[in-house]
């Protein structure tokens, strides 16, 4: 019954994407009303089929339905609902279909969020949709089909999904957002698709497209910290980020994308680069199907990958064809990318922006190489190579702290043109601030070169972000009198888009200290202690108590008692621990991890004797880990700022004239 | 689609033309890719002399060297108790051993086991066909660049690594290798 | 569909056994001086010790430290034998340990690996041959992309400095002047 159901459902998704493809090709190409009527139509269909698809096995998994072919390979009886319910995206066939629902909701939301926009190029940007959407439900109801109906074996184990995914709750959100960050970039690709095909790439084109690329970018970025979240919490060896192919595969588009974001600012405000803000869009929904080629191609060495299967040529296909479509259609219309505007000086914000972009293209392309130079290397000289974290780290560092230094840089100065004295000016108070951070790490013993350039670069961003934050504030408060509070509110109102971006770029500052520091000066120690035995690893005392075992409903877990005590603080037991799931051989651990604001004590149980007798631990101390978590929540924070509607439409124009002290949103 | 009357303006055919040769040839690598089995890992030491060791048997104790294995092909099993696989193969390796006898030499080279649970297992199992030497501190897995168990190496009489097999080792597989030596 | 299943489960099975080392030790423990001895296959392999032998102490942990994160660990792939706890990965950071206190420089003991698990166990790649363009080709291409900007901005610089300026001094009111008037603001408030 969820067999027929599931695939019943997403047979009729993927008509209603094939019919919604050519309908809406052609309201595009003819920009009839009643066209694009009956494309939005075939698009609720495919949304809502996709949606109910994945309805029917969620069901199907709660109610561990073996009949079902996912369900057999991925259910379990063993598990609690939760875990059945996380197994959707577990494993290949069930993360397509997630895929799927995922884009039927991005689908539903643009369609009623442009529901009474008569828009010209509505009927390009569904057709363009729909194809993508055509592609997934092709698989799902093909290749990669979940819903096949199996006859259940009697006898046969049905052990769940991997182990490690039952591990931690995390895993619960960690995907979902991954995907929500990944598919959402369709739809500002479908929107770039639309405008090269109906040829309007004049002033404006791009203004709904922002928001449509900030919503998956937060998703996005909150996905692959949480994945980061997930490995430290989980995996146990004390890191966050291995610059493993299938992690480098959710970078890549972010990458691309928050370049794209930076391009498209000036695009909009210069009427230059549109030619490379359109090769940056593409670029961005291509590299995240980059990304889910090689997670699901099973041709890179990856711990997260899933299986070598027939899939993985027709996403290559798929890839090629995004490619070769998206560099046509360039190619075609690049008279109507030529500049509209032009660059005044080298020492100004619009300068800063191409460098900018040039960094995170560099970025982009090193990542790229890297993950992807192992196979090439195989092809040269049949020799299988590792390109692994000492490479990334060589080239990624100084990348970085450039980008940190330019995201100070850029905004300090002004638009159009500046002299040497004013940029000087410009640039003062944050240099100071950046060497006095930078004073003040020495102080506390940093004496690595990258991490003291680290705090210079993120103190110097970081006092720009706060000063331009501070600017209009003052200047609306100087004229309009009143209360601080009001003049701040008026502010926001005023110029939310760009207060949102300061915070992100005070997150990232964050980040980049956070990460040099958490990065270089973690500290690792083994240690074997006996019952009641004590040792001490920085400042705390670490005592042995005992060992403790329970059983839950998947999994045997045998937990190691360590007391903690820091001199000033009270005591704390940690229980790291290890874990036998059913039908796995060798135990899973979890490790303990004590957060404070300073640093994180972080315990993994290398071997708890059977007896209790001793155990055997790896003491981490990581310090200032916890500030990269805070930092990404103030980046996400930040993006909701500046993608939050503003409550009264104004353009960008009147206000200006209204208020040359305040840039406008 | 493109203003100025038919065909394709100079500046669009590069356009398109750059674009293109930065994009295929990724798609090109991408695609050599499926031709590769990203977890097979070609070992080195084919047609290097195989590096020596000195470890303990388990039934008595006594150091076997490798040169003592020199003169008769021989065939490396690297294995273990809590191998899933290892029983798979373990009846072909003991069959061969009987089938060629004096002719090449086996030994079986315990990977990070325990002495008491290979000596039970053994004796589930068939019994020491052949030594089983125990590599205490894991120093020869490493000098034979083990990746897992199990793996089987198979030398000529001079002592050259003629071949490695990743994984459980078919009999067929065996005898051509040994075969192809005697 | 039965064979993807058993690819699929072998998988999760290799993942298990791979990526999460949380093993128990399952072999047997050498002693303390047995563990510092080289093998005696290091010597025939490796040749002599290059250098002079270092004590134990921070030194040592320092630089085993350094030259185990850039070898992968050979069970859990995604991880260097620096951070992996598998027991292969520690067995293998006692060998370099090992080598290391004996007078083995780095690039021995890095050759050594090699030549028993392949340049797969090296987590750099080695700078010669093919492996060159690893490091070529990102340096290029922003090489070429600094290139573009420099050339881009100065063309169009240059464009604008070639048009006949029509500033204020004619005494019209410029479109530019909010923006100046603001700038100037700014900075003075900055």
């Amino acid at each position: 019954m969820n067999s027929l159901l599931g695939q019943g459902s997403i047979l009729i998704g993927l008509a209603c994407a094939m019919a919604g493809l050519l309908v809406g090709l052609q309201a595009g190409r003819t920009r009839s009303a009643v066209g694009l009527k009956q494309t939005r139509g075939l698009a609720y269909g495919f949304a809502w089929s996709m949606v109910v698809a994945n309805a029917v096995m969620i069901n199907a998994l709660l109610q561990r339905d073996f009949t079902v072919r996912y369900v057999d390979q991925v259910g379990s009886h063993d598990v609690p609902n939760y875990i059945a319910f996380v197994s959707l995206w577990s494993a290949l066939e069930g993360s397509i279909l997630f895929w799927g629902a995922i884009l039927g909701l991005y689908v539903l939301a643009f369609l009623v969020a442009t529901r009474n926009r008569h828009e010209d190029m509505q009927g390009y940007t569904l057709a363009t949709i729909l194809a993508v959407g055509a592609f997934f439900a092709f698989l799902i109801a093909g290749p990669a089909d979940p819903f096949g109906a199996v006859t259940p074996i009697a006898g046969k184990p049905h052990v769940g999904p991997n182990p490690l995914l039952q591990n931690h709750v995390l895993m619960i959100i960690h995907p979902p957002m991954l995907y929500l960050g990944y598919v959402g970039m369709t739809i500002p690709f479908a929107m770039g698709v639309a405008a090269l095909l109906r040829g309007r790439l004049g002033a404006g084109w791009m203004r709904p497209l922002r928001r449509w690329m900030l919503l998956p970018w937060g998703f996005l970025t909150a996905g692959i910290v949480l994945g980061g979240w997930w490995a430290y919490e989980v995996l146990g060896w004390g890191g966050y980020w291995a610059w493993d192919p299938v992690e480098n595969a959710s970078f890549l588009p972010w990458l691309s994308a928050t370049g794209f974001l930076h391009a498209a600012q000036l695009q909009e405000r210069r009427g230059v680069l549109k030619g490379w803000t359109m090769v940056l869009l593409m670029s961005t929904f291509a590299l995240t199907i980059l990304g889910t080629f090689m997670t699901r191609s099973g041709v890179f060495n990856s711990v997260h990958s899933f299986t070598q299967s027939p899939i993985g040529p027709i996403f290559l296909v798929f890839l090629g064809v995004v490619l070769v479509v998206s560099v046509v259609l360039i190619g075609l219309r690049v008279h109507l990318l030529e500049p509209e505007g032009e660059f005044h000086s080298v020492v100004s914000r619009d300068a800063m922006f191409v460098v900018n972009n040039l960094l995170f293209v560099a970025f982009t392309m090193t990542v790229l190489i890297g993950t992807v130079f192992p196979l090439l290397a195989e092809a040269i000289r049949g020799v299988k190579i590792s390109v692994g974290e000492p490479y990334f780290n060589l080239l990624s560092v100084p990348i970085g702290v450039a980008i940190v230094f330019l995201m100070g840089v850029g905004p300090a100065l002004p638009w159009g043109r500046a002299t040497p004295a004013e940029a000087r000016r410009a640039l003062a108070m944050p240099s100071a601030v950046g060497v006095g951070l930078t004073l003040v790490a020495a102080g506390f013993g940093a004496r690595n070169f990258w991490v003291l350039a680290t705090f210079w670069t993120s103190g110097f961003a970081a006092a720009v972000s706060f000063r331009d934050m501070a600017a209009p504030v003052q200047a609306i408060h100087r004229r309009r009198g009143g209360s601080l509070g009001s003049s701040m509110a008026e502010a926001y109102r005023r110029g939310r888009r760009r207060y949102g971006g300061q915070i992100v770029h005070l997150g990232v500052a964050l980040m980049a200290v956070s990460i040099a520091v958490s990065w270089t000066y973690q500290t690792s120690t083994e240690i074997v202690l006996d019952k009641g035995e004590s040792a001490v690893v920085g400042d705390y005392t670490l005592t042995f108590e005992g060992r403790e075992q329970w059983q839950e409903p998947h999994r045997q877990v045998v937990a190691a008692n360590v007391k903690v005590v820091r001199p000033g603080a009270g005591e704390a037991i940690l229980q790291p621990r290890m874990n036998r799931y059913t039908g796995q051989m060798s135990p899973i651990g979890t490790p303990a991890v004590k957060t404070r604001i300073g640093e994180d004590l972080y315990l993994s149980a290398m071997q708890i004797d059977d007896a209790g007798e001793f155990v055997g631990l790896r003491v981490f101390i990581n310090p200032m880990i916890y500030w990269v978590w805070v930092a990404a929540g103030v980046m996400v924070f930040g993006c909701l700022i500046a993608m939050w509607p503003p409550k009264e439409r104004h353009t960008a124009v009147a206000s200006a004239a209204g208020d040359p002290a305040v840039e406008a949103a | 689609m493109s203003a100025a009357g038919p065909g394709l303006s100079k500046q669009q055919l590069l356009v398109i033309g750059g674009g293109l040769l930065l994009v295929l040839p990724m798609l090109v690598v991408l695609g050599m890719g499926f031709g590769f089995d990203p977890h097979k890992i070609d070992s080195p030491l084919v047609g290097l002399p195989a590096p020596v060791f000195e470890l303990p048997a388990l039934s008595d104790q006594q150091p076997v060297k490798l040169a003592s294995l020199q003169g008769k092909p021989a065939v490396i099993n690297f294995w273990a108790t809590w191998c899933a696989s290892c029983p798979m193969e373990h009846p072909g390796l003991v069959q061969a051993s009987r089938y060629y006898g004096e002719q090449v030499q086996f030994v079986g080279i315990a990977y990070e086991d325990k002495r008491p649970a290979l000596k039970a297992w053994l004796n589930r199992n068939g019994g020491d066909v052949y030594p089983t030497l125990v590599d205490v501190g894991g120093k020869t897995a490493i000098a034979y660049g083990v990746y897992g168990v199990p793996e089987t190496y198979i030398l000529d009489e001079a002592g050259t690594v003629t071949y490695k097999h990743v994984g459980p080792i078919p009999p067929q597989v065996l005898k051509a290798e040994l075969d192809r030596l005697l | 569909m039965r064979r993807p299943l058993q690819i699929v489960l072998s998988l999760a099975l290799a993942v298990v056994l791979g990526a999460q080392s949380w093993t128990e030790d399952r072999g047997e423990q050498a002693t303390a001086e047995r563990l510092m001895e080289l093998g005696v296959d290091v010597a025939a392999t490796a040749g002599p010790p290059a250098g002079a032998p270092i004590p134990d102490g921070p030194a040592l942990d320092a630089i085993t430290e350094r030259v185990s994160s850039g070898m992968r660990c050979p069970v859990c792939q995604s991880l260097s034998v620096a951070d992996s706890p598998a027991e292969s990965a520690r067995n293998m950071k006692t060998q370099i340990r090992a080598m290391l206190a004996a007078g083995y420089d780095p690039v021995q003991v890095r050759d050594y690996f090699v030549q028993a698990y392949g340049e797969f166990v090296i987590l750099m790649p080695k700078a010669e041959g093919a492996n060159l363009l690893a490091f070529i080709l990102p340096v290029l291409g922003f090489l070429v992309g600094l290139v573009a900007v420099v050339w881009t901005i100065r063309r169009s610089v240059q464009d604008v400095a070639d048009e006949p300026f029509e500033g204020p001094a004619d005494g019209e009111a410029h479109e530019l002047d909010p923006y100046l008037a603001r700038i100037r603001q700014e900075l003075k408030d900055g």
